[in-house]
């Protein structure tokens, strides 16, 4: 199995998470943190919607 | 995708739900559509965000590139990184939804960061009960596999030729490693077979206290090594091992021991 350094990966623990400004699905821009709103949240990363 | 069947669950706990990857907006919109998805799916088509935080994933390179690994963030209501769930597995699946599912399921205690591997069928995952240690604490290590229905993982006692689940720390330079608590067994008899065995089914979970004698040790990374075989009524897979790291932080002191033992 392989090892990936899962540790070191992204942002680390108590680290406030990047800014991301991103397009939707229906092509508006959305900025992660404004959207949230003083919310928790999960953001989740996958390979592809297409397989 | 089965994250939308606990967005309205995590919309009750408080929690907003994103997903990002590579897709063009067309895609996700289309996925969208198909799927009924309501919570956001982003689209980072250049993976730019997935490369600025050092996500880019080369499992599939050369024929794609630009994948990110799967995982999940938990963010906090100030927008720090509260946990953060990795995957091995590339394969096709909705990575996320056994931590959803973890975390809505959890009550008010506080844990440490969870790791995950996920093998052909059973998934793996642990965590300390929190996320940092102090010289002389102990803490509770939790190794968790969720055994799909239909499969089974065996137990001891154990015959000739079969894999018991274990779970091994492996040492490290001043922590005190107690021994695993494992669940009840339940017997399992195949049909034409006079044996029974000994398995456990389902989500079991295994417990084992670690003191930590340990100053200005920094993080640590804790490897815990867990092998089972999983088998049907019919058939068993070979037998795994999988190893997982968690890494695990050091609590400032506020008044050092004056002689660690």
């Amino acid at each position: 199995m392989t090892e990936v350094e899962f540790g070191k990966l992204g942002p680390a623990i108590g680290e406030r998470f990047p800014v991301v400004i991103l397009p939707t699905a229906g092509g508006n821009l959305l900025d992660l943190h404004g959207d949230r709103a003083g919310r928790a949240a999960l953001v989740v990363f996958y390979r592809s919607a297409h397989w | 995708m089965e994250l939308q069947g606990v967005v309205d669950k995590l919309d009750q706990a408080g929690y907003a739900l994103y997903a990002i990857s590579y897709d063009s907006p067309a895609v996700l919109d289309a996925f969208a559509s198909k799927y009924g998805i309501t919570y956001p799916l982003l689209s980072d088509e250049a993976s730019a965000v997935i490369g600025a935080l050092g996500l880019l994933n080369d499992e599939a390179a050369p024929q794609v590139v630009g994948i990110p690994h799967p995982g999940t963030f938990v963010l906090n209501r100030d927008g720090t990184v509260r946990s953060k769930h990795f995957y091995a597995s590339y394969r096709e699946r909705d990575t996320g939804i056994g931590v959803l599912e973890h975390l809505l399921g959890m009550d008010a205690s506080s844990h440490g960061n969870i790791r995950e591997v996920a093998t052909d069928a059973v998934s793996i995952r642990a965590w300390f009960d929190t996320d940092t240690y102090a010289w002389g604490q102990r803490l509770w290590l939790t190794v968790e596999l969720d055994v799909p229905s239909g499969l089974h993982v065996y137990g001891r006692p154990i015959s000739e030729g079969y894999r018991a689940l274990d779970v091994e720390v492996e040492p490290l330079d001043r922590l005190v490693v107690g021994k695993p608590m494992y669940p009840e067994t339940k017997p399992f008899r195949v049909a034409g077979l006079d044996e029974s065995f000994q398995v456990y089914d389902g989500r079991v979970r295994v417990q084992l206290p670690i003191t930590f004698m340990v100053v200005d040790g920094g993080t640590l990374e804790i490897a815990v090594n867990v092998s089972f075989q999983a088998c049907s009524a019919t058939d068993c897979g070979i037998p795994q091992a999988v190893r997982l790291v968690l890494p695990i932080a050091e609590h400032p002191l506020v008044e050092r021991p004056q002689r660690p033992q």
